[in-house]
This record gives C-alpha cells, structure tokens and sequence, in this order.
C-alpha cells in the first residue's frame, strides 16, 4: 500500500471516530442502558443542578453513595448535598471530578470516602489510567463504548437521590470477630492515589471548599491498620478524619441487619445512621439551613417523592 | 535396503504409497508413536542405533532419507 | 503492563515499530532487546534481573556444552538443566513441596514466597530447548548474546508463548527485517482480531465462568453444561485471541514463530486436539520428553523383550505408558503445583492409553462392518465424544480442587437445570449474549476457512480497496463498541500469564 492510502485510512478512521462519538453522546443522554451512561448520567445529573447552591460534595466509591443519605440531611438539617461517588472508582477519576466541580458549585465542604484510597494501583497503572480518561474525553466513544446496549434493554433506572442509592435487602455479616482488632501495624497507602488525593486536596481548597476525610462502615473493607495509616495521613494533609468504624457506638450499626451484602455496604437501614453520625460532624461546620428557602424547592420534591420510597421500607422493617 | 525399509513400514498401515511419499512427518501420515515403534524395528533388522538427536522430521520424511540415516549410523 | 493495556497498544508497541524502522537493519535486534527488557522492567521492575541472568547463563552453558563431548557433555548439559528446571521449581512449586513433605513428616516446613518473574515457565522450556539442540548437534552454540537473549526475552512472546525451537525464531528475531505496509496491514489486522476475541468474547464469558465455578454445588443440568462449555469457550477465545495479538506483531515485525493453534475444535480424537491445541507446548513435550525416555536404552530393550515375549501390541502398549506418563505428568505440573493440574495431566494420559488399547479393536471394527471413521455419522460421533472429552478436562482444569470437578461433572447429569438464574448471577443481559454469539460465530466461520485451507489474508488482498477499508473498519469498531473494558468491566487477566 502506497502512503497516501495510509493517510486517507487514518483520515476516515478519525472521521468515523467523531461520528461514533456523537453518536454514542446522543445515545447514551438519557438512557442509562449501559454501565458507562449510567456513570456518566451522575456527573451530567450534577451539572444541571441550579448552580451554586450545593452546600456539600461526596466523593468516593461505592463505599459513599451507600452512607450518605442526602434526602436526610435536606429532611434533619436543611443541608443540600450531592454524592458524586462511583462504583470502583480510582482516587483519579475523582480528581478529575473535584476539578470539575468548580465550574458549577461552590461547596462548603467536600466529603471524602477513604475507601478507594487503598484501591491497589501503581505508578504505570495510575498514569494508564489517567492517559486512557484523557483518551476517554477527547472520544466520547470509549467512555459510551456500550452505548449500543440502549438497542436491547430496556432503561432499568437506579432510583438515585442526589447520587445516593437506597438498598432494601439486608444481608447479615456473621464473622465479625476480626473486625478492627488493634493493632500498631498501618497498611501502606498506593504513592499514586497519594498524588491524586493531593490533587482532590488543591482542587476543593481553591473553589473554596474545606476537605474531610471519612470512612464508611464496612467490615469487608476497613481494619485499624488502615485506620492508622489514614489518621496519619490526614495529618500530613491537614485535613479532619472521622472513621466511622472506630465510633460503632456512635453509629450503633448492627451487622445483622444495617448491611447490603455480609458487611461490604451498608443498605438504607445503615446509610440512615451513618448519615446521622456525620450530621453532626457537618453541623460544626456553619451550614445554612435551605428548609423553606423558595430557591430549593427542587429539593422538597424530590425529598416527597423519597419519603413515598422509604416509607413503604420502614413500613417493612418495622413490620419484621 | 529401501525395499526392506519399505516392508516394514507397510507392516505399521499399508495403506500409504511409501516409495514416492516425501513428507511422511510434514503432512502427519507417521505419528510419534509410529516413529518409535519403527526406530525399534530398525534397531533390530539393521543393527544399528538410533538416538533421541535422529529423531528430527528431516530424517523420516521419506524411504530415502531413512534410508540415508540407517547407512550413516551403520 | 500486559498485552491488553492502552499503554502497550497506544504508546509502547506503536514505539517499539517506529524506532525498529529508523534503526539500520543490523541494529535492529538491539531496538528489540532493549524494548524486550523495558517491556520486561515495567511489569516486573526489579525481579528483571532474573530474565538478564538467565539470558547470560543460557549463553554461556551453551558455550560450554558445545566445547565438550562424550561423557562430560551430558554432564555439562545436566548441570544447566538442573539450574534452570531449580530456578523454576524454587519460585513455582518450593511451597507446595514443602507442604507435601512437612505432611509426610509430621511437621510444618515454611518455605518464603517469592515473586514469580514473568514468563518463566515459557522461557525455561525455550532455554532447554535450545541446551538439547545444541547437545544433539542439531544447533552449534551461537556466539552471538544478543541472539540468544532475544529469543528467551522477546517481549510479545514472553508472556504466553508460543514456546518456540531455537531453530524456528532466532534466526528471523535478529534478521531486522523492514516493516512493510503488507506486514504492518496484516500483523495490526491479527493483532485486532485477536483483541477482538479476548475483550469482546472471553472478557464477557469470564463473568459467567467465574459464578459457576465460585459456586459449583449450584447449578445443574444445562446450567452446569452452559456454564462448563462456556469455560472451553473463554479459555480457547483468550488463549488463541492473545497468541493472535503476538502473531501479528511478530507479523508486522516479519518475524515468524511457530503457530499454537490449529483450529482445535475440529478434532475427531483426543490426541488429534494436542496436536492442535497449545501446539508449542505439545511440540516442546514431544521433543524434550518423549522422544528422550522412548528412545533410553531401558525402554528400547524393554519394548525389544516385551515384542519377543507378547507380541507388538502389547509392547506398543508398555512403550507408549512408559513414554507418555512422563509427557503427561509434566504438562499438568507445568500449569502449576495444583493436584487438579496433575490430574488433569493423568487424566488425558488414561484417555490416550485407551486410545492406544482400544486401536487395533476399532480397525478390526471399521474394516469388518465397512464403516469410515472419517466420514457420515461415525465421524460426527467420534467428534461429539472428543469434545465431551474437552469439555470434562478443562472443567478438571479449572475448578479448584479434584472433587469440586466431579461434583460438576456429575451436576451436568442431576437435574434441575436454572439457566436463568445462572445468566442473572453473573450480570450479562440479552445484549451481552448477543455479542458473544456473534463473536463466536465470526471465530467459527475463520476457522472453518482455515481448516478447508482458505487463505484470507489472500483473499482480503483480491478485494476492492472500498471492501478492505470497511472490513477494517468494522473489526476496528467491533473491538471499541463491543469490548468489555472501562467503566463497569473487570479487567480480566491472560489466563496463560499465570502458569
């Protein structure tokens, strides 16, 4: 083959790059078919929010959406917040996230779910990554690459509040024995996500934002050598820490019946206690109260719509 | 001695043209098991010894090269 | 890094190409051992080592095995395959040894783990390969290291093989051949179909294989059969898809190895799939082990007063066992310290002797009723019990201990059968289903062309350029659309990288 072939096939292949990736944009807007439109729907969902009048931002990864009620905060203390966490997501994606931010709202704090910290990731690793996003955004095709799915199934809406998911099923974890046992070990936190952490860090602090560091109970995923490690490195931040784990007594969960799947997350039972606990951590930070306020009427209705939902729950539970 | 080669490689599948087939390994007509089991006949008919370094396609690809190796370790 | 990564796609591999094209001809051999060992350095980092030390005393071992004869050059090459076979065993099976005679012993024997490098189990094969050939004469020892350490160190290669014979690679490793707009067109036209395989067909499969073989009690009947049929399915996908991957960039490269699959689903018989099926390894094992225990002295005169006293058949029979069991147990210990593995290798040992019993009884049956063994329904027959055969094996293979597997043999016969519950289980929906049969019908009909001997790469060159230029672009489509990578997928591993 001649170069100039070369050329005109490297020509039509970014042609049909663009055109995909227009496609798959307008495909994947509003259908939640597959997994990567379901993902981006939240950062799209967040964006079209009224501007600046989200109080508070969660990031994390499935860890945060599962604990932090925002429909309670709104009911108990007026607070407006958004969980902008993701399933498995990497510190990077939510760098790139809080740098987002931003552009659309001006948050009083910014909770970070201290999970996806210790998400095994290496310095290659992590810079794949973050070329494969950069990658990901210049082609829209390879974020909505399953955008095709929209053709066979039907749009299976995850109900979301402001990003949280509400988890009916509850499923017991039953070795809890091991759980959190001291120790003076700290488990090591990837150099990568320590990088990006830092960059989660900058990013909130130049919109303004203060930066809090939490874990969500969970006993499949926390133990006190990563506590240590965190309450250490929440120090070098410069940031508050709270662990969630460490002030069961606080939360009162109960591993029988406050967790989704055997004590991985927590479903809507846990989520209310958790979100109950890091209330009153968020009432020390000078947050006004919205109840009432004409400009967020959006979220008295959309708190009916969730007081419906949960109410046929409770009804369940307390029937149980 | 190709005709006696000949003899007894009809006496393992007769059903082969042995005197013009030149790829008798290339194209799979002898397997390995029938590879050993001819070495040892040979051994024996031509008191000779054949090693694990003759046992290369090259050298039963065809009446002639076996032929070739039997008078080569003679 | 591995083979699927952006990284080695987008920026290593398009690199490595333009580098190798600016170099002068006679450099370019450095081009790839420098890029074989940075490729080696980025997955393993330190442990590199290793491979750079294993290089140097293959070379050197060769060297010194060429400057002996008699006696002292068996000696020789027994030494270096002592080290190189010790190496392996201290990093493979040292723990597993230890817990096997601390049980025999009575007492607990704990023995540190250390990292596997990469590719060790492939290039130790290829290391004493090449001992043997240069023993035999078949090779004289080259002077030339850079020769040799490509041949143990060539980055595509390293991973998952194909384990390759001195004789077939080096010489063309280190010819620096030009990379021409053919070899480039067909190599990336390779490399694509073969990612399409993996991401697209075996990433999806890997969901379902992995919640039935978590949960083998639980399903039944054709949920069991699904669920086994569809691990053959994964583990042929990514197996070939990744060797496609590292033929075609041999292919761009115009290097040639040795093919490793030879449409194995074709086979009538059992041996008939391991001349097929990992070729290289079956290959290497019938070179390296069953020629040399066939032909020792021990067994040539046992076959020799077996023949005298019981006739051929019975001393085929012996001959064969002696040879085989060997092969056999090694190829299960080759996948790794694991009972299953060498049951599994037992296990085609028993069907293979069987095969060898059974022959002359079949021949007498064919030629007595005048049926053809190659054709009409005997030959559908023969085909189906071969895949059954397949099938139970690589179940075998995969499950976690020996009973586990027979426990889901045996579901397949123990009703009932929750098909449903088995998809739901494992989150593929219609649309997954859809393009895996899709994927699994484009591999059926390139491999039938491939077994009527169609060649298509000739055949992509007769079409018009508008033909080409669609075809590429929908495998380049196929893969992007219908991968499974990015947000929601698991990253799945090679599977062959492991072992």
């Amino acid at each position: 083959m001649r170069n100039s072939k070369w050329i005109g096939f490297v020509a039509g292949l970014a042609a049909l790059l663009i055109l995909f990736s227009l496609l798959s944009e307008t495909v994947s807007t509003g259908s939640s078919a597959g997994y990567a439109a379901r993902r981006h729907n939240v950062l799209k969902d967040f964006k079209s929010q009224k501007p600046h009048t989200i109080d508070v931002v969660v990031l994390g990864d499935s860890e945060s959406y599962t604990s932090v009620d925002t429909m309670r905060l709104w009911h108990k203390r007026g607070i407006t917040a958004y969980v902008l966490g993701q399933p498995a997501a990497q510190v990077s994606e939510m760098a790139r996230m809080a740098e987002q931010i931003a552009g659309y709202q001006k948050p009083k704090v910014v909770l970070v779910e201290t999970n996806m910290l210790f998400r095994k990731v290496s310095m290659v690793n992590g810079a794949q990554n973050q070329f494969g996003q950069t990658i990901g955004e210049a082609f829209p095709i390879f974020q909505n690459h399953d955008f095709w799915k929209a053709l066979f199934v039907k749009d299976c809406q995850v109900r979301r509040y402001n990003g949280f998911r509400v988890l009916t099923r509850a499923f017991p974890d039953t070795k809890v024995s091991g759980y959190m046992k001291p120790t003076r070990r700290a488990q090591a936190i990837p150099a990568f996500n320590q990088m990006m952490m830092a960059r989660i860090v900058r990013a909130c602090r130049d919109n303004g934002s203060r930066v809090i560091l939490y874990s969500a109970p969970s006993t499949k995923n926390y133990s006190m050598a990563k506590h240590n490690a965190l309450e250490a490195y929440a120090a070098k931040l410069g940031v508050k820490y709270y662990d969630l784990n460490t002030r069961l007594g606080l939360t009162a969960i109960d591993w029988n019946q406050d967790t989704y799947d055997g004590g991985d997350h927590l479903n809507y039972n846990g989520a209310e206690k958790t979100t109950d606990a890091l209330c009153a951590v968020l009432a020390r930070c000078g947050l006004a109260d919205h109840r009432g306020d004409k400009n967020y009427r959006a979220y008295a209705q959309l708190y009916r719509q969730y007081a419906k939902r949960v109410k046929r729950i409770d009804e369940r539970w307390n029937h149980i | 001695m190709e005709e006696k080669i000949i003899k007894m490689l009809e006496e393992n599948d007769d059903s082969i043209d042995y005197a013009n087939e030149t790829h008798l390994i290339d194209d799979g007509l002898l397997d390995s098991f029938g590879v050993i089991a001819l070495v040892a006949d040979f051994e024996d008919a031509f008191d000779v010894e054949i090693g694990t370094a003759d046992l290369v396609p090259e050298n039963f690809n065809s009446v002639q090269a076996i032929a070739a190796l039997i008078r080569k370790r003679a | 890094m591995s083979y699927q990564s952006l990284f080695y796609g987008t920026l290593f591999l398009p690199a490595v190409f333009v580098l190798y094209t600016l170099t002068k001809q006679a450099y370019r051999k450095y081009v790839l051992l420098g890029a074989s060992w940075l490729f080696y350095f980025l997955a393993m980092h330190r442990v590199t080592w290793v491979l750079v030390a294993t290089c140097v005393g293959v070379y050197g071992a060769a060297l010194w095995i060429d400057r002996a004869s008699g006696r002292q050059r068996t000696f020789r090459l027994t030494c270096a395959i002592a080290l190189l076979a010790g190496a392996l065993i201290r990093v493979k099976y040292a723990g597993w040894i230890a817990d096997g005679i601390g049980m025999l012993a009575g007492h607990q024997f704990s023995v540190r783990a250390l990292v596997v490098p990469l590719g060790i189990s492939y290039y130790t094969l290829e290391a004493i390969g090449y001992l043997c050939e240069v023993y035999w004469q078949h090779q004289a020892a080259d002077r030339d290291f850079v020769r040799v350490a490509l041949f143990l160190s060539f980055f595509p290669q390293i991973m998952e093989g194909p384990i390759a014979r001195y004789q077939d690679s080096a010489a063309s490793l280190c010819a620096g051949q030009p990379i021409t707009g053919q070899s480039l067109r067909n190599g990336c036209l390779r490399m694509l179909w073969g990612f399409f395989k993996k991401m697209a067909g075996a990433d999806r499969l890997s969901l379902l294989v992995t919640v039935i073989f978590s949960q083998p009690h639980r399903f039944h009947g054709w949920a069991a059969l699904l669920g086994s049929a569809a691990y053959v399915a994964q583990l042929y996908l990514e197996f070939s898809g990744m060797i496609d991957v590292t033929m075609g960039t041999a292919e761009v490269l115009q290097i040639h190895l040795p093919e490793n699959f030879r449409q194995p689903f074709f086979s009538r018989s059992a041996s008939e799939f391991w001349r097929r099926w990992h070729i290289t390894l079956g290959t290497w094992l019938k070179t390296y082990v069953f020629f040399p225990v066939s032909t020792s002295h021990l067994v040539v005169n046992g076959n020799r007063q077996a023949r005298k006293k019981y006739g051929r058949q019975t001393a085929k029979v012996w001959t064969s066992f002696l040879a085989l069991t060997p092969v056999w147990l090694f190829n299960g210990f080759w996948h790794g310290a694991k009972w299953h593995y060498i049951f599994y290798g037992l296990y085609y040992l028993v069907i293979l002797m069987l095969e060898v019993i059974l022959e002359p009884a079949k021949k007498r049956f064919y030629s007595r009723t005048g049926f053809s063994p190659d054709r009409g329904l005997f030959s559908i027959l023969r085909w189906l019990r071969t895949l059954a055969i397949i099938v139970a094996g690589e179940v075998i293979f995969r499950a976690d201990t020996v009973t586990t597997a027979f426990t889901m043999i045996g579901n397949v016969f123990r009703g009932p059968s929750h098909v449903h519950a088995l998809l739901a289980a494992s989150h593929l929906d219609f649309s997954d289903g859809f393009v895996v049969v899709l994927c699994l019908i484009l591999v059926t009909v390139v491999d039938v062309c491939r077994e009527k001997g169609v060649h298509l790469f000739a055949w992509f060159d007769r079409q018009p350029t508008a033909v080409r230029w669609a075809l590429s672009y929908s495998l380049i489509f196929a893969l992007i659309c219908f991968g499974a990578y990015g947000a929601g997928y698991r990253k799945v591993d090679m599977i062959y990288a492991k072992f």
